[in-house]
């Protein structure tokens, strides 16, 4: 109940939202500098470094991608105008948009394009992609001053979201990059619609509109970014006014903002799933029979429920639910704690006079939980959660909590039993989740989830180009997966931002970044 | 006294060694690798191993320890591994924020807590007294987030009279300085109380002495009696621990550098040690050790003017 409440607030928010942006979108007001709150500051500006959300978000201001993502999940022309993806998705070739100039005066041609995914290709720069980079692109031509051309070392149709809708693919100033070397963390150049003013850290990032946009200039004079690591401050910044986007909306404060009149509150789902990992390495969990006990023990709609208060939607299957290939029926597991019962039994755990599960030797089910605390929403209560219906069947489980960069240490050198973590991806496409997950050898896959079958429909996916060929087999990959249950994915979250209702002609995008160009304030 | 300074100083050395040595150890001690955390959740270990060879980790930790004592010899503090920054440089933008509002917290305890010490101790007994020392109660059980978001909710929302959040300039700017006075007032309760609570009882203590009593036998006036005889003896060890409390203030304001969204050291290194970013946490640790320290010298100076009995060869 509480659930559909919140959703159909959340529904009704972006509904007024659309319809105010429609009403008076005709009549944007020029200048205001809008006040955006980050969680955490910016840590470099220069693309090759890019890698948490922040930054991102600015550099999607600053920078642009060749190729970009639209709302409902298709491609869309960037800097590139169009482009052509050979048969066999090895021979990508891009016409870029001409007489652009980066915010520095340099012209934007195919040699520019191609000095950048160069310079993050480069050992020497040192970019966390530049071995991606390296293992996929073979050779960057330039046929003539408007046209780039990726060739890759071998087909792959995922090329677009694994290098060009990167952090690392947003476009920089060549002239700038040499000119200011390893400053160029503090001196961002590229085409965006905004232009980088000054960093004070910790403090404030400054833009200012762009005047020669490409596309026309932004309706707002600039963009002021606040880092304010407490939510409840940027709640306070919210209302008093002196903030206009809260970008880091606490389920608790929830019900304040329904009821300020001055605030717009509005949710989407993007890509992400947190889930419990299964180290399949550790005997006990070797057994199918036992993981999906385990997954039909899980009453996750109850938990999600109780601990997200519909700001998340229950996960259903390996892929995120909004992803363009997920496949609705996927095979799932209800809850049904019989069922868990049965295939425990048949597996050879049966409940003793105890109430724990006992094996023929009479000894209990005992492993580890481990869960973050504070890194998702609500990890450290939802693993109560589970630890407590686990522990209701007759699992002997210990639940850890663990900071972060333990957490992450542990899963990367096998060291847990059932772990608890989160997958965020900019896109949808089941290259950057599945791959990186499930296949045999995905950086991922932590749990050690080894799957001929699997493998082989992964890197059949990843070679075509044909989008209904790829759904059939994402679809046949998903379902492969799901019965195996190498993992229990419990829940999509929804991205939710707060913001002042004299904010006009927002749009909420993909991928948790904001197109600034069209919104405008009432003054 | 001179040479009581100089060997004070060079006393620093082996202080800021241990320091050092103790910090670079309980780093390796903690679960986590910079490494890891750099290189992102789906990094391959082909790219963890080319990180840790890149910032130097696969070297032994005594070669480890050595580069980061010649580094600190040179003045250098080693670079960032989240920012790719000097550490000595990131350190100096926020030391200012964060030492400009310790002491202006420390003032402020300084100002408030002596006279409400004075007050209750004159009025040992009374109801005045039991109320002050009640509010020093409160003042140190009281979580500063807690009291921090409630003086924002009332001064910056219902009242706006101050901004929630954020430091818009130097004390010396009347921006700036309206953007100081919640966290001040914040970070300043629990020290005001804790330093109200010892010049009270102090006081008390110092008005049982024999020469008190002398002085009153004498006829002098109550109010010369107090400032004069007992006050100056009874700040010896408030003294002592405002220079212990404006220590802790320094670093241990990251509750409310959080909650104010204060650009300061505090938040600055405990987002270090989250991200494990060494270079940052040993050369933040290294920067409150030396403060620790130099205040101490301050203090012990201190003492030989409120005390001329104390003299130092």
């Amino acid at each position: 109940m509480m659930r559909r409440s919140v959703l159909s607030i959340l529904m009704f928010g972006l509904l007024v939202s659309l319809l105010g942006g429609v009403a008076l979108a005709d009549t944007p007001q020029q200048g205001g500098t809008m006040v955006v709150a980050l969680r955490s500051d910016a840590i470099n500006f220069d693309p090759p470094f890019i890698q948490d959300a922040s930054t991102s978000g600015i550099a999607f201001q600053i920078f642009e991608h060749l190729i970009g993502r639209e709302f409902d999940g298709s491609y869309g022309p960037r800097l590139a105008e169009s482009w052509d993806i050979s048969d066999d998705a090895t021979v990508y070739t891009l016409y870029l948009r001409q007489g652009v100039k980066f915010h520095d005066g340099t012209d934007f041609n195919a040699a520019a394009a191609k000095s950048h995914f160069e310079r993050v290709a480069d050992p020497a720069t040192g970019s966390h992609m530049g071995e991606t980079y390296r293992q996929t692109i073979a050779e960057i031509e330039t046929p003539d001053e408007y046209t780039i051309r990726f060739v890759l070392h071998e087909p792959n149709a995922a090329f677009i979201d694994e290098v060009i809708i990167q952090n690392t693919g947003y476009v920089s100033s060549p002239t700038a990059a040499e000119r200011y070397g390893e400053d160029a963390a503090f001196n961002p150049v590229g085409t965006g619609a905004f232009k980088f003013v000054s960093w004070i850290p910790d403090t404030r990032v400054e833009l200012v509109r762009n005047e020669e946009y490409w596309d026309g200039p932004p309706n707002i004079a600039g963009v002021t970014y606040r880092p304010i690591p407490e939510a409840a401050t940027q709640l306070t910044e919210l209302r008093t006014g002196r903030l206009h986007i809260m970008t880091t909306v606490p389920v608790e404060q929830m019900a304040v903002l329904e009821n300020d009149p001055n605030i717009v509150m509005v949710g989407e789902p993007d890509f992400n799933t947190r889930y419990l990992v299964f180290n399949l390495a550790n005997p006990l969990f070797q057994d199918v029979r036992v993981r999906q006990a385990m997954t039909y023990a899980l009453d996750v709609e109850e938990l999600v429920e109780i601990f997200l208060e519909g700001v998340a939607a229950p996960a259903k299957g390996p892929l995120p639910n909004y992803s363009y290939y997920h496949k609705d029926d996927v095979y799932t597991y209800p809850y049904d704690p019989d069922k868990a019962l049965e295939l425990l039994a048949d597996a050879g755990w049966t409940p003793g006079a105890d109430g724990l599960l006992r094996n023929e030797a009479g000894e209990t089910f005992q492993f580890t939980l481990m869960s973050p605390s504070g890194r998702y929403t609500k990890d450290r209560e939802l693993n109560e959660g589970v630890h407590y219906q686990l522990g209701e069947l007759g699992f002997d489980v210990t639940l850890e909590v663990l900071e972060f960069a333990t957490l992450v240490e542990n899963l990367q050198t096998s060291n847990f039993d059932l772990g608890y973590i989160g997958m965020m991806q900019r896109t949808g496409d089941p290259t950057a989740h599945l791959d990186l997950m499930y296949a045999t050898d995905g950086w991922a896959n932590w749990g050690g989830y080894s799957n001929d079958a699997v493998d082989v429909l992964l890197s059949a996916g990843k070679r075509t180009g044909d989008m209904d060929e790829r759904m059939e087999i994402y679809f046949e990959a998903q379902d492969l997966i799901a019965a195996e249950a190498p993992t229990i994915p419990i829940m999509n979250e929804f991205y939710l931002l707060a913001y002042r209702s004299e904010v006009k002609n927002f749009e909420f995008s993909v991928s948790r970044t904001s197109d600034y160009t069209k919104l405008w304030i009432e003054q | 006294m001179f040479r009581y300074i100089i060997r004070r100083l060079i006393l620093l050395i082996p202080i800021l060694l241990g320091v050092a040595l103790a910090t670079f150890l309980i780093m390796q001690l903690i679960p986590g690798d910079p490494a890891r955390m750099m290189a992102g959740l789906t990094a391959s270990e082909a790219d963890i191993t080319a990180i840790r060879v890149r910032l130097g980790l696969d070297q032994p930790l005594h070669i480890q320890f050595w580069e980061f004592l010649k580094g600190l010899l040179q003045g250098d503090l080693g670079t960032s591994l989240r920012t790719r920054r000097p550490v000595a440089v990131e350190i100096s933008e926020r030391f200012f924020a964060t030492a400009s509002l310790a002491v202006m917290a420390i003032v402020t305890s300084i100002a408030m807590s002596i006279p409400l010490g004075i007050f209750a101790a004159r009025r040992h007994g009374t109801w005045g007294d039991n109320l002050s020392m009640l509010v020093a109660m409160f003042g140190i059980s009281a979580p500063s987030f807690w009291i921090g978001l409630l003086l924002m909710y009332y001064l910056a929302y219902v009242l706006p009279i101050l901004p929630p959040s954020g430091m818009y300039g130097p004390p010396w700017t009347w921006v700036g300085f309206q953007s100081y006075i919640l966290p001040t007032i914040t970070l300043s309760i629990s020290s005001t109380a804790i330093l109200a609570r010892l010049t009270r009882s102090s006081i008390l203590e110092i008005l049982r002495q024999d020469y008190i009593r002398t002085a009153r036998s004498k006829g002098l006036a109550e109010r010369f009696v107090l400032y004069r005889h007992a006050l100056r003896n009874a700040l010896i060890p408030v003294i002592t621990l405002a220079g212990i409390q404006l220590g802790a203030l320094l670093g241990g304001a990251v509750v409310v550098e959080t909650v104010f969204s204060w650009p300061g050291l505090g938040r600055y290194v405990v987002n270090a040690i989250h991200f494990r970013d060494f270079p940052v946490v040993q050369g933040g640790v290294m920067l409150f050790a030396l403060c620790f320290v130099l205040i101490n010298l301050i203090v012990d100076l201190l003492y030989a003017f409120v005390d001329p009995r104390i003299r130092y060869e």
